[in-house]
């Protein structure tokens, strides 16, 4: 079987390995002051971010060299873990900020969250591979899937983390759609879950404060809209070609979580315009080369599991990226490879592992 | 390969779909793109005006610390507005800074400060938009000068800030403790919860209960020209006020105790036999918790980190002396209890024992001998002699059971930090950690509270406490209400009871009578007063280092016991002589308190000086 594989996706490879690399060099730039102010150790984000991308890096590459298929045997395994592990960080989870999204385990902190959405594609692409011929049928190629799907959706909404609720309910939608679900049912589906975010939204006063925020933010710049426009201005004042590297003032304390959900404003800042368009410019090109592996792999469910991590992956880097311009409400998430954070990293580098090993299998 | 082997329309349909995907993707990068275009292009000089001109600088305001209240709702711990001097070097060239300095000493009157000064500033300046702080506690004279001078010496701001205050100064210091700048290693620790340059408690409750205390931080942001004039507030966050605890001290009570002890080194421990709560705890040396609120100088910080006095060690639960002859009403009990002593034997005391081999010889306090005694004459006199034979009768085992059982060699688990546990030695305890097999005149020492035993004075007043209440070994505990800031009851702290030990009713009934006599007619005499009937026990711990510790413990009144006082003098000689008159001077102005809970108002005299504030 192996001896078939050939080499993976080259540039897929090498942008992953790219935006990881600057990912590291901006978050040691975004918050080495900040570290230095609060804990006394201004490399401390940089030290955690490190370990985490060489960790994250060699795992991407020793999944790369596992047989795709074999997610498929495992999908049950990794949905009953991943249920549990939510379940678990609801009772036990160690709460920051009024939220309960973290597990402790020994002295990492991991994020099940991020775990359920890999667990929720790969499961998601068994499902539709192996029932294909009814998916038009709604018992059996909607209601179970849906069922799941929302029980994993409420697990995370209520924790709660709305941005994470949001992103795995998207992909499983975006997967229905590949598989070719009906688009009523679709549709219905899709209502449905934006009617549970929308009560969410109601019931939280933070969150009515987010969405308040973002619709005027110059309405009141001391509270609500203070994190957006600081955001807006370290954009705008990076102008075209940006302050230089290491120059922002956004960060200097006027930017809170300026080293994870608020670091593109940053890199805007210190890079400019034509910063900020290389970044999505490269987020382009790894949607466009998950594409190209989607297209030819070699069974039904690796094209769906590529065309779900890609999604993933992708979709996440355009809410981040949408949140911190101001064309969506702000939100706890981070921007893909380049947000500190060990869990978030260290799954969508798992994610990149499993598309690698899609494309050495590709065919034609 | 599915593109071919499975029908071709199938496949055909799924390429349709990842394109009608990738449409919708496009479609949104393209309009991030447009997003992103508009705000660093079109907006970009707009925002950059903003960046520029805009001098933000952020003030933090430490939330003022929660109330500490005695038992009737005395103000132990509170705070007080101060002044402080700020400096913001930002904007400000290093010619302007020294300018500013010279100015701020010419309104101080005094020049020592400028190096200080320039230090602060220099650090300070790796950090823009924050100000350094020059002086703390400036005083108001200085504070209206300084506001009258503000735009002539660029960078200075006033800021009104509160400071902790304990308005009784020494009083119960070290139950209180003390708060200071937060450390490297304790912000390791708390990392999410403070911030470099927060004040947290070092000892005591405002270590144990920082986090009730703290309150959560405030700031502002602002928007400043360039005299570093406030032009608007862009952001402000009110701190809210700590929590407030409320002890289970007695603010009387404990000055009571603490006039007694007067300046002799020592502890002093009340508790309520009843449900173990700390009416009185007392360490001397004690210290102004005052001082630390504003950084030491040389001689304070010597005196306090490495004077042999040890000011800031809690001797009430810190510090582990063997008890000497208070150890033997547990010697006496363990023996009753396991019916190795009948309580008419009797033993002659010659004045020594000897014992061994090598015919050690052990001797008695009183190197006459007490001549034949039974086990009551024996307690109230104290007789190590009989308490030689009745240890060796009774065996180490039984004796080291019993320790443990009332809470020896091990933490009482009072809410107070850095507790010892003492130690209880036993045969095993000795092979392991000497290397000797344990001997029988180990046994003749342990028996009279010598030799390797440890104990704190609380761990003896709470012995004492299980004994006297029957068998009931409380956890002692300090605080007993915690009010949030709104001076809601938001916890209340219920007596916790560690065991029940079992004490048979004639055991209880002796040990009570024999103490009772000991203060009527023994060793305890110095302790005894008129019409008030107390049980009590000297100890006179043996020192190899100097003059003995003096020990006394009793309770009041014997027939249902309200107060039990563990009474340390260190280095002060004998029990009898020295520890008891201390307990007598708290026992004669506790009497109204235990009729009405209240302390004799005449022995307060120095007391209520105290309480002026």
């Amino acid at each position: 079987m192996r001896k078939y594989w050939h080499s993976p996706n080259k540039v897929l490879f090498l942008i992953t390995c790219g935006l990881v690399v600057f990912g590291v060099i901006m978050i040691y730039n975004a918050s080495a002051i900040m570290a230095e102010r609060r804990f006394g150790d201004s490399t401390l984000f940089l030290k955690k971010q490190l370990f985490w991308a060489i960790m994250g890096l060699f795992v991407m590459i020793a999944v790369s060299k596992i047989d795709y298929n074999l997610w498929q045997k495992l999908s049950p395994f990794l949905l009953i873990i991943s249920f549990f592990l939510l379940l678990a960080v609801l009772i036990v989870g160690k709460e920051i900020g009024g939220a309960r999204r973290w597990l402790k385990l020994w002295v990492f902190t991991f994020q099940p969250s991020e775990f359920a959405k890999i667990a929720m594609i790969i499961y998601f692409a068994r499902s539709l591979d192996k029932k294909r011929a009814k998916l038009k049928d709604f018992k059996i190629g909607v209601l179970p899937h849906s069922i799941i799907l929302g029980i994993f959706f409420g697990l995370i909404l209520i924790e709660p983390d709305l941005g994470g609720a949001i992103i795995l309910a998207s992909a499983g939608l975006i997967m229905f759609f590949m598989g070719g679900v009906k688009l009523l049912h679709l549709s219905c589906l899709g209502l449905v879950m934006l009617f549970c975010a929308s009560i969410s939204i109601i019931i939280s006063d933070y969150k009515i404060r987010r969405v308040l925020g973002f619709l005027n933010p110059w309405a009141d710049p001391q509270s609500k809209g203070y994190q957006i426009i600081q955001s807006f201005t370290a954009l705008g004042s990076g102008g075209i070609f940006g302050r230089g590297l290491g120059n922002s003032q956004q960060k200097l304390f006027n930017l809170p979580e300026s080293h994870t959900d608020f670091i593109f404003p940053i890199i805007g800042e210190e890079w400019g315009f034509v910063g900020t368009l290389t970044i999505v410019f490269v987020f382009i090109v790894f949607a466009w080369q998950g594409r190209k592996i989607s297209l030819k792999a070699p069974n039904l469910f690796g094209s769906l599991l590529a065309a779900g991590i890609t999604f993933l992956i992708t979709f996440q880097a355009i809410l981040n990226i949408s949140v911190v311009t101001g064309c969506l409400p702000t939100k706890g998430l981070a921007l893909p490879f380049l947000s500190f954070g060990g869990s978030s990293l260290m799954f969508s580098l798992i994610g990149v592992g499993i598309l690698l090993n899609v494309s050495r299998q590709t065919k034609c | 390969m599915w593109q071919i082997e499975s029908n071709r329309l199938e496949y055909q349909k799924f390429k349709n779909r990842i394109f009608l995907f990738l449409c919708f993707l496009s479609f949104i990068f393209f309009v991030l793109y447009l997003r992103l275009f508009q705000l660093q292009i079109i907006d970009g000089q707009y925002f950059k005006k903003i960046s520029k001109e805009n001098c933000i600088q952020i003030l933090f305001q430490q939330a003022p610390r929660g109330t500490i209240l005695d038992r009737k709702g005395e103000i132990l711990a509170g705070n007080r507005s101060a002044f402080s001097l700020l400096f913001s070097p930002f904007n400000l060239s290093d010619s302007d800074i020294e300018k500013s300095v010279d100015k701020i000493n010419n309104v101080l009157g005094e020049d020592k400060n400028k190096d200080n000064f320039i230090r602060k500033i220099a650090f300070q300046k790796r950090y823009p938009f924050t100000y350094a702080c020059l002086m703390r506690n400036i005083g108001r004279k200085k504070m209206f000068q300084f506001a009258e001078e503000k735009l002539n010496i660029p960078g200075i701001n006033i800021q009104t800030e509160t400071v902790r205050f304990y308005p009784r100064k020494n009083f119960a210091s070290h139950v209180l403790g003390y708060i200071g700048e937060i450390n490297a290693n304790e912000l390791m620790k708390r990392g999410d919860e403070c911030r470099q340059g927060n004040v947290v408690g070092k000892i005591g409750l405002e270590k144990v209960y920082d986090s009730e205390l703290r309150g959560v931080e405030g700031g502002k942001q602002i928007e400043v020209d360039v005299l570093g004039r406030e032009l608007r507030v862009l952001r402000e966050i009110i701190p809210a006020k700590g929590n407030t605890l409320m002890l289970t001290i007695d603010n009387r009570l404990q000055i009571l105790a603490e006039d007694a002890l007067g300046d002799a080194a020592g502890a002093i421990v009340i508790l309520d036999p009843r449900n173990g709560e700390v009416l009185s705890l007392v360490s001397k040396p004690d210290f102004d918790s005052n001082i630390f609120t504003v950084p030491l100088n040389a001689k304070e910080w010597n005196y306090f980190f490495t004077s042999p006095d040890y000011p800031l060690l809690n001797r009430a639960i810190q510090a582990q002396y063997a008890p000497g002859s208070i150890f033997k009403i547990l010697v006496t009990l363990a023996a009753l209890e396991e019916k190795k002593i009948n309580l008419n034997d009797t033993f002659f005391c010659k004045g020594f024992l000897t014992c061994g081999k090598e015919e050690r010889v052990f001797r008695c306090w009183k190197r006459k001998g007490h001549g034949r005694q039974n086990l009551i004459q024996a307690v109230a006199n104290s007789c190590d002699v009989y308490f030689y034979e009745m240890g060796l009768k009774t065996g180490v085992r039984n004796i080291s059971k019993y320790a443990r059982k009332f809470g020896l060699g091990k933490k009482t688990g009072i809410d107070l930090p850095s507790e010892k546990k003492g130690l209880v030695p036993s045969p095993e305890w000795k092979k392991k950690k000497i290397g000797n097999p344990w001997f029988d005149g180990d046994t003749l020492n342990f028996s009279i509270g010598q030799g390797y035993l440890l104990v704190t004075p609380l761990q003896m007043a709470n012995l004492v406490c299980a004994v006297v209440n029957g068998g009931k070994l409380y956890r002692p505990y300090v605080v007993k209400k915690i009010f949030d800031n709104k001076n809601n009851l938001i916890k209340k702290i219920k007596p916790y009871k560690i065991r029940d030990i079992e004490i048979s009713d004639n055991t209880l009934k002796f040990i009570k009578k024999s103490l009772k006599e000991t203060v009527e007619k023994g060793t305890g005499r110095g302790a005894y007063i008129e019409n008030l009937s107390v049980g009590g026990k000297t100890g006179t711990a043996e020192n190899p280092h100097g003059e003995n510790h003096a020990w006394f413990v009793c309770f009041t009144p014997v027939e249902d016991p309200q107060i039990v006082i563990c009474v340390l003098v260190e280095h002060g000689g004998s029990g009898g002589a020295v520890a008891a008159p201390v307990a007598r001077k708290i026992l004669q102005g506790a009497i109204p308190f235990l009729n009405k809970g209240e302390v004799n108002k005449d022995v307060l005299k120095t007391g209520m000086k105290n309480n002026e504030f």
